[in-house]
C-alpha cells in the first residue's frame, strides 16, 4: 500500500506544523500561569470548572474504550472482557482507593476471562 | 530549592513507577503507529520524527491515517490541532501548580503533557495534598512515556507486517483500569458523579464524530453543566441567607 508521497519540504512542514499545533495548545495556559487572577471576576467560576476537568476528560476516554469494542457497536455482553474488568476495577477502587490494587484486580480479571473463555 | 538532589532522584523514579501501567498500555499503540507508518509507505525518519517532535499519540494516529488517504500536510496539521485541544484543559487545570517554575521548565512540562502524565501527576496531587507539586516527579513520568513511545514506534515500523493486530493483545485494558483508579477517588460529591455520567454517556453517543471530537464535546458538556448547577445552588443558598438575615 505505497500510497503516501511527500516531498522532503512537505515532510518538514508537516512535522513543524504538528509540533507547533500540539505544543502551542499544551503550553498556552502554562505560559500564562504566572499571572495572578487571570480570569478576573470569573476566577471562582473558572476554578470550579477546572476542578471538573480530570473527571470529565478521563471518563470520556474510559467510557467508549470500555463499551465500544468494535466499529461503533455498544456492547454489554459477556464477551466484552474490557467491560467486566473495568467494573471489577471500579468496585475495588471505590472500596480500597488503592491505585495499584485497582490496576492489578482489573488486569487479573482480564487475564482470567481470557484464559477461561477464549 | 530546598530539596536535595537525592530526594529529586527519588521523585523522578516515583513518577516513572506510577506511570508504569499507562506506559504498558501505550506499548501496543506505539507499535501499531509504527506499523501503520510502514504500511502506508511513510519513511522511518518521518515516523520517528513525529514521535520525537510531536509526541501526541492520538493525533499521530489521525495524521498517519489521513496521510495514507493522500490528504495534504496542512489539513493534517489542522486535524492535529483539533485532536489535541483537550490538552489545553489539562494545562489550564494545572496552572496554579506550575506557577513557581521558570518559563523554560514550564515549556518542557507542556511538551510532555500527555493524557497519561496528566492523570499520574493529578493523582499524586490528590493523594498527597500536603506535598508540593514535584517537577522531578513530572519529569519521571514524562521521560518514561516519551522514551517508550519513541522506542515502540520504531519497533512497530521495523516489525511492521509481521505482527498481528497489537490492540488484540488487550494491553489497552491497563489504561482503562488505571484511569478508573484515578477517577473514582475524585467522585466525592453528586456534582462529580454527574460530570462522570454526563461525560461517559455523551462520549459513547458522539463516538462517531471525526477527529476524536467526541472527547472534546463530552468533556465540555460534563464541565459546563455541573459548574452551572454548582453556582446556581450557591446563589440560592446566598439569597436564602440574605432573606433570613432580613426576616
Amino acid at each position: 500500500m505505497n500510497t503516501t508521497t511527500l516531498t522532503d519540504l512537505q515532510s518538514v512542514l508537516l512535522i513543524l506544523g504538528m509540533m507547533v499545533a500540539t505544543f502551542g495548545i499544551r503550553f498556552l495556559p502554562f505560559a500564562l500561569a504566572s499571572r495572578e487572577k487571570l480570569w478576573g471576576k470569573y476566577q471562582e467560576f473558572a476554578d470550579t470548572a477546572l476542578g471538573f476537568v480530570p473527571v470529565a476528560v478521563l471518563t470520556s476516554i474510559i467510557a467508549p474504550t470500555v463499551l465500544i469494542r468494535q466499529s461503533g457497536i455498544v456492547s454489554f455482553g459477556l464477551e466484552n472482557f474490557h467491560l467486566w474488568s473495568a467494573l471489577v476495577a471500579f468496585g475495588v477502587s471505590l472500596l480500597t482507593r488503592n491505585l495499584l490494587l485497582t490496576v492489578i484486580s482489573g488486569l487479573g480479571t482480564f487475564a482470567l476471562l481470557t484464559v477461561l473463555f477464549r | 530549592m530546598l530539596t536535595s538532589p537525592k530526594l529529586n532522584l527519588l521523585s523522578l523514579l516515583a513518577g516513572a513507577r506510577d506511570t508504569l501501567p499507562l506506559v504498558l498500555a501505550a506499548v501496543p499503540f506505539g507499535i501499531l503507529f509504527g506499523a501503520l507508518c510502514q504500511a502506508f509507505g511513510l519513511p522511518l525518519a518521518l515516523c520517528l520524527a513525529m514521535s520525537i517532535f510531536v509526541f501526541a499519540g492520538s493525533s499521530q494516529f489521525v495524521a498517519v491515517n489521513l496521510l495514507g488517504m493522500g490528504t495534504p500536510w496542512f489539513i493534517v496539521v489542522c486535524a492535529t490541532f483539533v485532536v489535541n485541544l483537550r490538552h489545553m484543559m489539562y494545562s489550564a487545570s494545572l496552572m496554579h501548580h506550575v506557577r513557581r517554575f521558570t518559563l523554560i521548565q514550564r515549556a518542557l512540562m507542556a511538551f510532555g503533557l500527555t493524557d497519561e502524565t496528566f492523570a499520574t501527576v493529578l493523582n499524586r496531587l490528590n493523594r498527597h495534598k500536603d506535598q508540593p507539586f514535584s517537577g522531578a516527579y513530572y519529569l519521571g513520568s514524562f521521560g518514561l512515556m516519551y522514551s517508550n513511545w519513541i522506542l515502540c514506534s520504531g519497533v512497530g515500523f521495523i516489525l511492521g507486517s509481521q505482527l498481528e493486530d497489537p490492540l488484540g493483545w488487550g494491553l489497552d485494558v491497563a489504561m482503562v483500569v488505571a484511569f478508573i483508579g484515578i477517577v473514582s477517588p475524585l467522585l466525592i460529591n453528586k456534582m462529580m458523579w454527574l460530570s462522570a455520567v454526563l461525560s461517559g454517556g455523551v462520549a459513547v453517543l458522539t463516538y462517531d464524530l471525526p477527529f476524536q471530537m467526541s472527547i472534546l464535546v463530552s468533556s465540555i458538556i460534563a464541565i459546563i453543566i455541573p459548574t452551572w448547577l454548582t453556582f446556581r445552588m450557591k446563589n440560592k443558598k446566598r439569597s436564602l441567607l440574605q432573606e433570613g438575615a432580613e426576616g
